[in-house]
């Protein structure tokens, strides 16, 4: 295990820097003026000019580049130019805010999902499956930001008994106030649930279809036995390893889901950045992004293979 | 062992056949009517609404009536006029968005797939790192960076998709190609072309149909989540997830608004969904 | 009289499909004996496993049944989920096939068996332990301990079958079902699986029933068989009567029609049963075989023969079966073999030849492992030479490499007396008219998207230099040449059957007249019965156009029917080559000798004294010292064999073996033994040439 972990590493710093370079490319299409927009529209040019040229984007290209990995690596991220405030304490306490977000809503997904995969794959072709699949498939079609406003509509609008709205004052945590909290986690739940359902349901009854199980049965093991014993660790590789990789998606919901509810986490900050055009803090919020992601994926494989012995033995 | 051996119902043509595996599931039809409605929409929109679509026609933010079906916006247009322009939108966007990527990526996944090498590996490690890149990101990016317009919508859309499209093909093709039937065409001395495009070409066909419907699904999913944060095409233009985005801070006056292009937006994805699963299920043998 | 454990009356099974009603047994009516070992022989669609199934009460929830199927008194059929449960595994237990596949590959090989005593007995700890040892001792399994550790994926084919076998054991059933026990395992191997067989039931008085499509393994394993075709069983019997004396005209073609190792090529050529088997989903009217069978008269369109009975344990469902008893099992002659004249043109030659890939070895250590260690080999035109080893031999890569498919990374490849290129994309365009080849798998040898024929037009137009019209009637022309008709085409290939496949890669094949046609492991997964259609109509090609083969294979028998010269390959270099009637007769490398005695022939009277192969394969860095064969074989003289390569020897005419052992004092072939039936089988395979009756 420990040779496939270090195996698994370069592909892992591979993915990262693959992404930092995207990132950066995608910024520095911006039509953006870094010192003009930090000086605002009056300043001389001659100020502007010293202050690019102070900030170093003036540069070419790669050089940039280095000095901004560079300066990342050692955790200076720069100052956004919107709020004038150094860009690595803001993003990271918003990252903390948006974690606490996916994991509340992570915490409703992966009981409810699991079990109702479960059983629509047990039970496959017949009515709970029918209901189950049918619903997975709804809510797995809704995008977040329609079941967020219907959810606004029902429990904020018409019986008013969640906040409509989840903004925070000043640096507080969310879990301060926790009825802030609920909406939006249900809402990041309510999406994931269908897709994960759906595919637990698929893999069950693939592994239930699997010639192993066809003869635990023909060696007369109880159907308790064969599918809590046999089935459902061998049916929960494929939807463990999507659920890690799902980050990638549960980044999108959350921030769609901020935006719904102007939520203080770092997708919101992200949009209004992209508004505002705040280079630093695009870059930074991006690169933070992708690296959980690239985490998350480095686990995902390292998983899988811990659940499939097979996989242990053969190569990268 | 089958026990077909001489007679096994064949394979046939695969238009007839997803016909026919649509007719057999209820939910694929459902979802066939609903797509069927919002492209009649789409088409007869100048004819069937009844206000243009950017027109103040009205007072704002008001509820149904009988002068405006579905109400009005907080502009004082007319919701219904704008849900059935608003069709036009993403029914063009997303079936070209997801047929730009789907041709590239599978030319990409045939080359890198079929050649391997070096080549493969650059593409496949770049792919890898563009998928585990948040989706919603990529948008972002690219649209912060070149500007809310259709055409980046459509653009951001298809270079988010390529990377997992060229994967499913290229694992295709890498199951295949060690196959007789390659090996055979490599023997009598087949050319590249002959190869990709007549041997493994056909082969990766099914696959990518499936994966074409439910990538339209996203594709549409997707669109309405970039207007929702108004990233989308730009206003005046009636597009749904913008529609969601300016309805959103008057919930509490007129649900109406935002209500509507929402739960439309919702049904088109299902309808999408419902039929790609009819033909997904259908193809299990 | 011996009681029957299970009494089986008039069961007949339909399974539901989108295609209609699959009628899979269609009314079977059959005994098994306490303690028997009872053979289910049949080819692909008799229902052999549909019955097989039967008799655990797991037919699928689209199955419609008809008839019992008691256990004891009790109807298996008609039981109740809880009873089913208490039956499976503790009075019947199940082998099935792929042994592999019955296996769970997340969980240890000691959890699953602790799991499965547990189940039956409720014993656990080191009691359980115990058993579970002695009993994977009982099927030589060496260092249990160790293995109960490992994962399944770990294992050889060989030890999954045992392991599995034991699993079935641990339950002590009264009764051992075992579907294709032997499929995809090398010879050597099933020899050894099927003395296992004999051992237990000797020592633990389990009855048996075998179903395999193996005429030679049913022959040498069972005490009675069944004979089934078209879900009906046409001819029951005991082992010695049905194969010496059969009565049904099926039966009597399957035994003209598989290959024999015992018979020269010119006793006998593959003759394959004309026509078809019946459709699946119509009922049958008249006998099943009627429309195939040379012996069929106006009575058989009537109706579908009962068994009738022709001695106390013989029955055949025909009625001209006295007719039939009138005329012997007799193949037809072929043709002799043909020794090759230096004067003859010399088509392809390769010298010292190696291939090699990286391997991991078991403990993080290993290296290169050479698939092909300097093989040098010949071919003269219009000659037949068989490639025989087992799994790991290397003949597959040999193919590969003189095919330029694969990198041969020292070595010259001549063809035609010009060198050339291993990659086959670097060759001169020629090389492609001259050298074509045939593929092992079926169903990937044409595209599934394109129509049958496809690949044939292609070729004939590459390779054959023809336009337009001609093209088609070019390939018209092939595809009756293997006796398929043109039409067929046009189809796509998953409506035709494997060995219909196969005929059109054939015909491609053949398309632009090659020199040198490659066939590898070309009926490996083919019925016996398909399987001589497909060799005759290679043969047929062969010798109208005069061409080259060389044909890789692992079975003995086809080998014996075609080929002009053998080359037996072990662990990746020539141990023996030589005309084939020189191989066959001997003498032997004592490798050749170990696989020509594990056959299983279907001549029960026909059964060889074997000695299993023991022993491990040497380490990869070990193979290129001294002789490959050094930990295995039988006849090792000694540290030579560890140190030095062993010299190749001249024993005859082109007749050459690659040992320390000076020719005289190998043994000549194997001589017929008569009456050594697998159930005089001594207890633990380890022979003594003293008692073995002589020809």
């Amino acid at each position: 295990m420990l040779r496939l972990t270090l195996l698994r590493l370069p592909f892992f710093a591979l993915t990262i820097a693959v992404s930092s370079v995207l990132i950066f490319l995608a910024s520095e299409v911006l039509p953006v003026n870094v010192g003009r927009n930090m000086l605002g529209m009056f300043a001389p040019q001659q100020a502007v000019d010293a202050l690019n040229h102070q900030l170093g984007t003036d540069l070419p290209l790669v050089e940039r580049y280095g000095r901004w990995i560079g300066k990342a690596v050692s955790g200076d991220l720069g100052n956004s130019t919107s709020q004038h405030l150094p860009v690595g304490p803001l993003i990271l306490r918003r990252a903390g805010n948006s974690a606490v977000l996916a994991l509340a809503g992570l915490s409703l997904i992966l009981p409810f999902a699991l079990v109702l995969g479960t059983i629509a794959g047990l039970t496959a072709g017949r009515a709970p499956d029918r209901v189950i699949s049918l619903i997975s498939l709804i809510l797995t079609s809704t995008p977040e930001f329609v079941v967020g406003v219907l959810l606004l509509l029902v429990f904020a609008v018409h019986w008013r008994i969640l906040p409509g709205s989840s903004a925070l004052i000043g640096a507080a945590s969310p879990l301060s106030v926790p009825s802030k909290l609920v909406l939006p986690a249900v809402t990041l739940a309510l999406v994931d649930i269908g897709y994960i359902a759906r595919m637990m349901r698929t893999s069950m009854i693939e592994v239930m279809a699997s010639p192993y199980i066809r003869a635990a049965r023909l060696r007369g093991y109880s159907a308790t036995r064969i599918v809590f014993v046999h089935a459902l660790r061998n049916a929960l590789v494929t939807p463990v390893t999507v659920i890690m990789m799902h980050v990638n998606w549960l980044i999108g919901g959350i921030v769609v889901i901020e935006a719904i509810y102007a939520y203080p986490g770092l997708g919101q900050l992200m949009l209004s950045a992209a508004a505002a055009k705040d280079v630093p803090v695009l870059e930074a919020g991006a690169l933070l992004f992708a690296l959980v992601a690239a985490i998350t994926q480095l686990l995902a494989d390292l998983l899988q293979a811990w659940l499939q012995p097979r996989l242990r033995s053969a190569a990268a | 062992m089958r026990t077909l051996q001489h007679f096994s119902g064949g394979a046939v043509p695969l238009l007839p056949a997803i016909l026919r595996r649509l007719g057999r599931s209820k939910a694929g039809l459902l979802g066939a009517a609903i797509v069927l409605f919002w492209v009649l929409a789409a088409l007869l929109a100048p004819w069937v609404a009844p206000y243009p679509p950017n027109n103040l026609v009205g007072p704002a933010t008001q509820g149904p009536s009988t002068l405006f079906w579905l109400g009005t916006d907080d502009l004082g247009r007319d919701v219904l006029s704008r849900l059935l322009w608003g069709t036009r939108s993403v029914l063009l966007l997303a079936p070209t968005a997801v047929l730009i990527a789907e041709i590239i990526g599978a030319a990409i996944g045939l080359a890198s797939g079929y050649l391997g090498g070096l080549f493969d590996q650059v593409i496949m490690r770049l792919n890898d790192a563009l998928i585990a890149f948040p989706t919603i990101l990529l948008y972002l990016l690219i649209i912060a960076a070149l500007g809310p317009s259709r055409v980046n919508v459509v653009l951001a859309i298809a270079t988010a998709s390529i990377p997992g499209i060229a994967r499913i093909v290229r694992g295709v093709v890498v199951s295949l190609r060690k196959r007789g039937f390659v090996l055979s065409a490599q023997m009598r001395g087949e050319s590249l072309w002959y190869i990709l495009a007549i041997e493994l070409l056909p082969n990766v066909r099914r696959p990518l149909l499936v994966d074409t419907l439910l990538r339209l699904g996203y594709a549409t999913f997707s669109i309405g989540t970039l207007g929702f944060l108004g990233l989308g095409a730009p206003p005046p233009d009636p597009d749904w997830g913008g529609m969601v985005n300016s309805g959103v801070r008057w919930l509490s006056v007129s649900a109406w608004m935002t209500a509507v292009p929402a739960i439309a937006l919702a049904s088109l994805v299902v309808a999408i969904n419902l039929i790609a699963d009819a033909f997904e299920e259908g193809a299990r043998p | 009289m011996t009681s029957a454990l299970v009494d089986i009356r008039a069961l007949s099974v339909d399974y539901a499909t989108h295609d209609g009603l699959l009628h899979a047994l269609r009314g079977v009516t059959l005994e098994i004996v306490t303690g028997e070992v009872l053979g289910i022989v049949g080819e692909s669609g008799c229902g052999k496993t549909t019955l097989g199934y039967a008799l655990l009460g797991d037919l699928g929830p689209n199955a419609r049944v008809k008839g019992v199927a008691r256990l004891n008194e009790r109807d298996i059929l008609a039981m109740t989920r809880a009873e089913l449960i208490a039956m499976r595994g503790r009075r019947v237990a199940m082998v099935p096939q792929s042994p592999g596949d019955a296996l769970n590959p997340a969980r240890k090989i000691g959890d699953q068996l602790r799991e499965v005593l547990f189940v039956h007995s409720r014993l656990k700890g080191a009691q359980a332990t115990a058993r579970i040892c002695s009993l994977l001792e009982k099927v030589h399994i060496p260092n249990p301990q160790a293995i109960m550790q490992r994962w399944p994926h770990e294992l050889s084919g060989g030890q999954q079958q045992r392991l599995v076998i034991a699993m079935a054991l641990l339950g002590e059933p009264e009764l051992l079902v075992l579907d294709e026990p032997t499929t995809g395992l090398d010879v050597t191997v099933e020899a050894a699986v099927l003395d296992l067989l004999a051992e237990l039931r000797r020592d633990l008085g389990v009855t048996i029933a075998l179903i395999s499509h193996n005429l030679g393994a049913i022959a040498r394993a069972c005490d009675r068989v069944i004979v089934m075709y078209a879900g009906l069983i046409v001819e029951a019997g005991t082992a010695a009567e049905i194969f010496a004396r059969p009565r049904h005209p099926y039966t009597k073609a399957l035994l003209e029609c598989v290959p024999r190792i015992d018979r020269a090529r010119s006793a006998q050529q593959p003759v394959p049963i004309p026509g078809n088997l019946p459709n699946p989903f119509a009922a049958l009217s008249g006998c099943s075989f009627a429309n195939r069978c040379a012996y069929a008269v106006f009575d058989c369109l009537a109706e579908q023969p009962a068994l009738l009975p022709i001695s106390e344990h013989h029955a055949a469902a025909c009625i001209r079966w006295a007719d039939i008893a009138a005329e012997p099992v007799a193949p037809k002659p072929g043709e002799a073999v043909q020794i090759s004249s230096t004067d003859r043109r010399e088509v392809m030659r390769i010298e010292e030849l190696d291939v090699t890939y990286h391997v991991r070895g078991t403990k993080g250590g290993g290296g290169i492992l050479k698939a092909i260690d300097a093989v040098s080999l010949d071919l003269a035109q219009g000659q037949v030479t068989a490639i025989v080893g087992e799994s790991g031999s290397g003949k597959s890569s040999l193919a590969s490499a003189i095919a330029g498919l694969r990198p041969a990374d020292a070595g010259a490849i001549y063809l035609d007396r010009k060198l050339v290129h291993w990659s086959l994309r670097r060759r001169a365009g020629w090389t492609r008219k001259f050298l074509q080849m045939v593929f092992q798998d079926h169903t990937s040898t044409l595209n599934p998207e394109l129509g049958a024929g496809r690949s044939i037009d292609r070729a004939v137009r590459l390779l054959g230099g023809a336009r337009g019209s001609a093209v088609r009637a070019r390939t018209a022309e092939l595809m009756q040449k293997v006796g398929l008709d043109p039409t067929t085409a046009f189809r796509k290939p998953s409506e035709l059957s494997g060995g219909q496949r196969q005929r059109i890669a054939i015909a491609r094949a053949f398309a632009g007249r090659p020199e040198l046609v490659i066939c590898d492991e070309i009926t490996s997964a083919l019925d016996v019965s398909i399987q001589a259609q497909v060799i005759a109509f290679l043969q047929s090609l062969q010798r109208a156009n005069g061409t080259s083969l060389l044909f890789i294979t692992h079975d003995l028998g086809v080998v014996r029917q075609i080929a002009d010269e053998i080359i037996v390959m072990y662990l990746g270099t020539v141990c023996e080559r030589g005309p084939a009637d020189a191989v066959f007769s001997g003498p032997n490398h004592p490798y050749t000798q170990a696989l020509l005695e594990s056959v299983a022939s279907p001549d029960p009277a026909l059964q060889r004294k074997h000695r299993p192969l023991a022993g491990p394969l040497p380490d990869p860095a070990e193979r290129r010292i001294g002789c490959p064969f050094k930990t295995r074989c039988p006849k090792r003289l000694g540290t030579v064999c560890d140190t030095t390569g062993p010299p190749l020897r001249s024993a005859g005419d082109r007749h050459a073996i690659r040992c320390h052992i000076p020719v005289e004092e190998l043994d000549r072939h194997w001589t017929p033994v008569a009456g050594t039936h697998i159930s005089a089988a001594p207890k633990n395979g380890v022979d003594n040439i003293s008692g073995v009756i002589g020809q």
